[in-house]
C-alpha cells in the first residue's frame, strides 16, 4: 500500500455530558466504531484515522470555542457532530468561515442549506410526514404536544399541526418545557396533557427530561390506559433510561432501530456491543454517526484528497451500503436520502418495526405544507416486518 | 393576504432571476429550487417577459442597467414582487432601489438563509400594495359616483323646488321604472337639466 503523507484527522463535536449526553454519547461511539473499523482495515492514506474530542457540554458557546479550536489550532477541516440545533447553529459560521465541512447525523427541523455541512439526519419529511399519516391511521385524531422549549420541538410541531389538521384531527394540548425540567415543569405539562384527554402524545422532549416526563405520564395515568407517547427524538438511549415497564406502547420514527434483522444491522450491533461502554446504546443516531464517519473516510480514501471540494463531489456520486441500507447524499440540499421506519415499544423495551418506506426518501428540507395524503397511500404499501 | 396563505403558496411562485451569470446568480437559483419554487434566468434584462412571472430578484448595479430594470418592472405591474441584490449600500443604489419600488433587498454576499425571509417579506408588502391600489381605485370610484348623484339630486331640487327626500325618491323611482342603476338615472338627469 502506498504511504501518504497526509492524515485524516476528524474533529468530534459531541457533549460527554449536559442534557443530551447519553444520545450524543452514543453518536460519538458510532463514530469511533466507525474509525477503528477503518482503522483495522488499514486506515487512510496507509495512516490510522485520528480523531479529536471534547466535552461541550451540550452549551452552544462551548460547541463554538471547541470547533474554533479544531479548526484553528489543529487545522482540521473535516468535523462530525452536534445534536441540538442551536449547537449547529453555533458552529456553523465558524465551519463556513474556514470553508469545512461539517457531518451533522442527527434528526432536525429542516430549513437550512450550508455548502459546508452535510445533513445525515431526517428532515421533516422523512420522519414527521410519515408519522403524522401512522399516527391518524392508527390512533384517534386529539393530539397533544409536549416539546422541550427550543428549535425544534417548535418547528416540529408547525409541521405535524399542519398535518393533523389535514385530516381534521385535533391539537388538544401544547406545552413546552425547558431542556432542563424541574419536577413541577413536569408535574404541570402531565397535568395539562392527561386533562386534555389526547388520543396519542406528540413528544419532542430530548435529553434527560425525555425519560422523566415518559415516566410522569405513565405515574399519572395509574392504572387507566395511558395514550401512547410519538416522538421523533426518543431512541433505545431513551429507552433504557425510562426502562421497558414506562417505555412499552409508545411510537419513536427513525431511518434505524437496532432491532433491523438484516446481516448489516446485525452485525454493526454486535460490533457496537463489543465496543461501545456498558451504559452507551445504540441508537439511530449512532448509526447515523457512524455511517457518515465511513462515508467520510470512504472519500478521503478514494479521492486520495483532504480537500472539501473533492470529498463533496465523491459524496454526490456515491452509494453507501449502512447498517439501515444503501443511502446517498442529495446534491441539489446537501441532505441525505433516509429510509423511514416506524416502530412501536414492546414490554421488553424492544423496538418492533410496524411500517417500513420501500426504499430512501429523498430529502426536501424546504417543505412548508406537507401533504398527509402522500403519505397516508404510502402506509398501505409500506412493508411491516 | 395572510401569512398563511404566503406560505402555503411558496411552491407555486413563479420566479425570475435577472442577474448575470455568476456564482451569486447560481447561488440563488439552486436556494429558490431548494425553497421548491419554479426558477427561470434571465439576463440581459428583457423588454418584458414572455411567461407570467410573481417575484423577480434584480441585481442592482451603479447606473448601468437601471433603465431597462425600471421598464421590465413597470412592465410587470403591481402584483409583480422585486426583489433588489445590491452590493453597496451607496446613495445611488439605494435611490434606485427606491425608483424601482423594490419591495425588498438582499445585500451581497448571498448566503442561502437569507433568501425566504426576503422573498416572504417582500411577497407580503408587493400584495398588501396591490390590494390598497385596487381598493384605492374602487373608492375613488364609488366617491365619483356619489358625488354625480349629488349634484343630480341638487338640480332637481332646485328646478322643482323639492327636498332632498323628494330628488332622492324621484331618481330610484325612476331607476327602477326603466331598470336602471341609479347612477346612469342621474347621469341623464344631469345632462338634461344642466
Amino acid at each position: 500500500m502506498k504511504i501518504y503523507n497526509k492524515k485524516l484527522t476528524v474533529g468530534l463535536l459531541f457533549s460527554d455530558t449536559g442534557v443530551t449526553s447519553a444520545i450524543e454519547r452514543s453518536q460519538r461511539y458510532g463514530a469511533l466504531l466507525a474509525v477503528q473499523i477503518v482503522n483495522q482495515a488499514g486506515g487512510v492514506f496507509g495512516h490510522p484515522v485520528t480523531t479529536l474530542l471534547g466535552d461541550p457540554g451540550g452549551d452552544p458557546d462551548r460547541y463554538r470555542n471547541l470547533c474554533d479550536d479544531y479548526v484553528r489550532n489543529h487545522g482540521v477541516k473535516l468535523l462530525l457532530g452536534c445534536y441540538m440545533s442551536h449547537t449547529r447553529k453555533a458552529v456553523m459560521p465558524v465551519i463556513e468561515r474556514a470553508d469545512a465541512l461539517l457531518f451533522y447525523p442527527t434528526p432536525y427541523e429542516g430549513f437550512e442549506y450550508s455548502p459546508n455541512i452535510i445533513y445525515g439526519g431526517p428532515a421533516p419529511n422523512q420522519n414527521s410526514a410519515p408519522l403524522a399519516a401512522y399516527l391518524t391511521r392508527h390512533y384517534g385524531s386529539k393530539v397533544a404536544f409536549v416539546g422541550s422549549d427550543y428549535i425544534y420541538p417548535r418547528e416540529s410541531n408547525h409541521v405535524m399541526r399542519h398535518l393533523y389538521k389535514q385530516h381534521g384531527g385535533e391539537i388538544v394540548e401544547e406545552v413546552y418545557i425547558p431542556l432542563y425540567p424541574s419536577v413541577d415543569d413536569l408535574s404541570y405539562a402531565v397535568e395539562r396533557v392527561f386533562q386534555s384527554a389526547p388520543d396519542v402524545v406528540f413528544s419532542t422532549v430530548v435529553g434527560t427530561g425525555t425519560a422523566s416526563f415518559y415516566k410522569a405520564l405513565t405515574k399519572r395515568y395509574g392504572n387507566d390506559r395511558r395514550p401512547p407517547i410519538a416522538s421523533l427524538t426518543t431512541s433505545e438511549a431513551e429507552i433504557s433510561e425510562m426502562g421497558a415497564e414506562v417505555a412499552r406502547g409508545n411510537i419513536v420514527v427513525a431511518p434505524y432501530f437496532s432491532s433491523i434483522d438484516s446481516p448489516r444491522s446485525i452485525d454493526f450491533v454486535s460490533r457496537c456491543r463489543d465496543f461501545f461502554p456498558g451504559d452507551v446504546k445504540v441508537t439511530a443516531w449512532a448509526e447515523a454517526a457512524y455511517s457518515q464517519m465511513i462515508m467520510l473516510c470512504q472519500a478521503v480514501n478514494e479521492t486520495k484528497s483532504l480537500e472539501v471540494d473533492e470529498i463533496r463531489k465523491y459524496l454526490y456520486q456515491s452509494e453507501i451500503d449502512c447498517p439501515q441500507g444503501k443511502i446517498r447524499v442529495e446534491q441539489q440540499n446537501n441532505h441525505s436520502h433516509l429510509f423511514a421506519r416506524i416502530g412501536e415499544i414492546d414490554s421488553q423495551g424492544e423496538i418492533q418495526i410496524k411500517w417500513q418506506s420501500y426504499g430512501t426518501i429523498r430529502p426536501d428540507p424546504y417543505v412548508v405544507v406537507h401533504n398527509l395524503d402522500d403519505w397516508s397511500c404510502h402506509m398501505e404499501g409500506g412493508e411491516a416486518s | 393576504m395572510t401569512a398563511s396563505t404566503i406560505l402555503d403558496t411558496l411552491r407555486e411562485l413563479r420566479v425570475g432571476v435577472v442577474c448575470p451569470p455568476s456564482e451569486i446568480n447560481d447561488a440563488l437559483a439552486l436556494q429558490l429550487i431548494r425553497i421548491g419554487c419554479s426558477v427561470r434566468q434571465f439576463w440581459p434584462p428583457p423588454k418584458k417577459f414572455d411567461t407570467d412571472i410573481d417575484i423577480i430578484f434584480c441585481r442592482v448595479f451603479e447606473d448601468r442597467y437601471h433603465d431597462d430594470l425600471s421598464r421590465l418592472i413597470l412592465n410587470g405591474g403591481h402584483r409583480m414582487t422585486a426583489v433588489a441584490l445590491v452590493e453597496y449600500e451607496s446613495p445611488t443604489v439605494l435611490s434606485q432601489i427606491l425608483e424601482l419600488g423594490c419591495e425588498g433587498v438582499i445585500v451581497l454576499p448571498l448566503a442561502s438563509n437569507m433568501v425566504l425571509p426576503a422573498l416572504v417579506c417582500a411577497r407580503r408588502n408587493s400584495e398588501a400594495y396591490a390590494k390598497l391600489i385596487f381598493k384605492n381605485a374602487q373608492l375613488q370610484e364609488r366617491l365619483e359616483n356619489q358625488a354625480d348623484i349629488n349634484k343630480a339630486k341638487v338640480l332637481l331640487m332646485s328646478t322643482n323646488g323639492w327636498s332632498e327626500g323628494e330628488a332622492h325618491s324621484y331618481l330610484s323611482k325612476e331607476a327602477m321604472k326603466t331598470r336602471e342603476p341609479l347612477l346612469d338615472m342621474a347621469r341623464k338627469v344631469i345632462n338634461l337639466l344642466k
